[in-house]
């Protein structure tokens, strides 16, 4: 067999120089002290977090202990310790859901939501006897706090609504909304995913209940790590039951949080990296990282606007929206179209992005889209290069017909 | 006033906690107060907790770490002892009389 005889050139090989505009999906580059502090973890540490009592395992609680710390200072909340540890944002939001969610109980939710809300909720609207109201979309916001009072039902337990549609991008008013939800008792969840660390959020001084976050988008962390932040007071029952490192003679699940949320042995060396990108994106700060994306995403906005036969979703105002965009190219498949992106390095998703909903309220449920997402590594380079292939791609469409 | 020859039958203040976040977050509270004799230690079987970790302060250091550890709610269950020679639990006010003799 030849070398490279099976060197795909749609698939980057190893040390080309690659543009990666699929940032919502997961993001990359990550700040080079994630790899670092992956590798250093799994060097070095051999502990489990809560296991035993040497350095090691000392080490490794303690680590845990400084992700909750740092996740709590970043996305304000007052007390690190309603912070457990999940393997990414589904975890988290199943945690959440399963948890409170009773038989009977009604739950409120955007239009918008991802898969993640929307395949759990079903779930227990199935297997629970829950039921489940969608709140009309609100283009621009993906749904409004006027329209809560009259969904309200006397079992409406929980809202459940995402902060910035990884479809749309349009960034939900979760202050709004989580307000006027506590004006009739109501909690409410919020799904993080494509907002932490990219977008504003203030959990406590919003109000807000319960977050579920991923560790690998925004948080610019190692897949496999995630958070849910469940305010004092509010109690869920545990998804996992197990070892929890306490109350080991007892064969009954301990109480008290993080633990009793966080059976089974943590991912270390993950929450290592997420804790480098925690601290990373505070030293840079979420402010200077909102501003670059974005400069970013409006330069693709001006240039997919100037371009024929381009239809762009949503807002063309990049301050009004997540660091992403969905588009389509005269009647090109989204696939073909990322195909062609990536024949010159450019790296997209297309397809449904796993968010039916989203996809439904945007109205290309049945095509899907192209969607660009930018991240804090993305330069200008990058965004001009996209535009100058997709305004090619366009070009060729029009010359010879889809 | 207790004389730095005295044999001092009860020369560590133990903290033992029914979950590891909480004794982290002691170790971490005294740690960032400059109590750098404080240790994370195996917690004695004859302490009832759930926690298999648990806090040990050097008598000199009892009365401070029990007020940043008062005031950061993390003092836990306080005992005054000897790992050779076994823990009596003191309260924190008892804590505090004992100590500042």
């Amino acid at each position: 067999m030849e070398t490279g005889q099976h060197d795909n050139p749609t698939v980057p090989a190893h040390g080309r120089q690659v543009i990666y505009l699929d940032n919502a999906a997961t993001s990359f580059p990550k700040p080079a002290q994630v790899a670092e502090a992956v590798s250093e973890n799994i060097a070095t540490v051999a502990g489990s977090a809560g296991r035993g009592t040497h350095t090691f395992a000392v080490a490794a609680s303690q680590l845990l202990y400084e992700v909750r710390r740092a996740m709590s200072d970043l996305l304000g909340t007052r007390e690190p310790t309603r912070w457990a540890i999940t393997f990414n944002a589904t975890d988290a939001i199943n945690m959440a859901l399963k948890g409170f969610i009773k038989p009977g109980d009604h739950v409120l939710t955007t239009s918008i939501e991802h898969n993640a809300v929307a395949r759990t909720l079903r779930y227990l609207e199935k297997n629970r006897g829950a039921t489940l109201t969608k709140l009309p979309h609100v283009p621009g916001i993906g749904a409004s706090p006027a329209d809560l009072p009259r969904f309200l039902t006397p079992k409406t337990r929980l809202l459940v609504m995402v902060h910035a549609s990884n479809v749309t991008g349009e960034i939900v008013p979760v202050r709004e909304m989580a307000a006027a939800a506590h004006a009739h008792g109501l909690p409410v969840l919020v799904d993080a995913s494509q907002s932490a660390g990219a977008l504003p959020l203030e959990i406590d001084e919003w109000g807000l209940d319960m977050v579920a976050v991923t560790g690998h988008k925004g948080l610019l962390g190692p897949q496999g790590t995630g958070a849910l932040y469940v305010r004092p007071g509010l109690e869920i029952e545990p998804l996992r039951h197990g070892g929890t490192g306490s109350f080991s003679e007892s064969d009954t699940h301990p109480d008290g949080w993080p633990e009793t949320m966080e059976s089974g042995t943590m991912n270390g060396p993950g929450c290592a990296g997420l804790l480098a990108a925690l601290r990373w994106i505070s030293a840079r700060t979420v402010a200077a990282i909102r501003s670059h994306e974005v400069q970013m995403m409006q330069y693709l906005l001006d240039a997919f606007a100037e371009i024929p036969g381009v239809e762009i979703y949503g807002t063309r105002r990049a301050d009004m929206r997540a660091g992403l965009v969905c588009i389509n190219v005269a009647d090109l498949d989204p696939a073909h179209v990322a195909h062609e992106l990536e024949q010159h390095l450019i790296l997209t998703r297309a397809g449904l992005h796993c968010a039916a909903w989203a996809h439904q309220a945007q109205h290309t449920i049945n095509r899907g889209a192209v969607r660009f997402s930018v991240g804090p590594f993305t330069s200008l380079d990058d965004v001009e290069a996209a535009a100058r292939r997709v305004a090619e791609i366009a070009r060729s469409a029009a010359t010879f017909g889809a | 006033m207790r004389s730095s020859q005295t044999y001092d039958p009860m020369p560590y203040l133990l903290l033992t906690y029914d979950r590891t976040t909480e004794a982290i977050e002691a170790a971490m509270l005294l740690e960032e107060a400059g109590l750098t004799e404080a240790v994370l230690v195996p917690r004695p079987r004859s302490l009832v907790a759930g926690c298999g970790v648990a806090l040990r302060v050097p008598r000199q250091d009892a009365v401070r770490a029990a007020e940043i550890l008062l005031r950061g709610g993390r003092l836990g269950n306080p005992y005054l002892g000897d790992p050779r020679k076994g823990w009596d639990p003191v309260s924190p006010s008892e804590l505090i009389a004992a100590t500042d003799t």
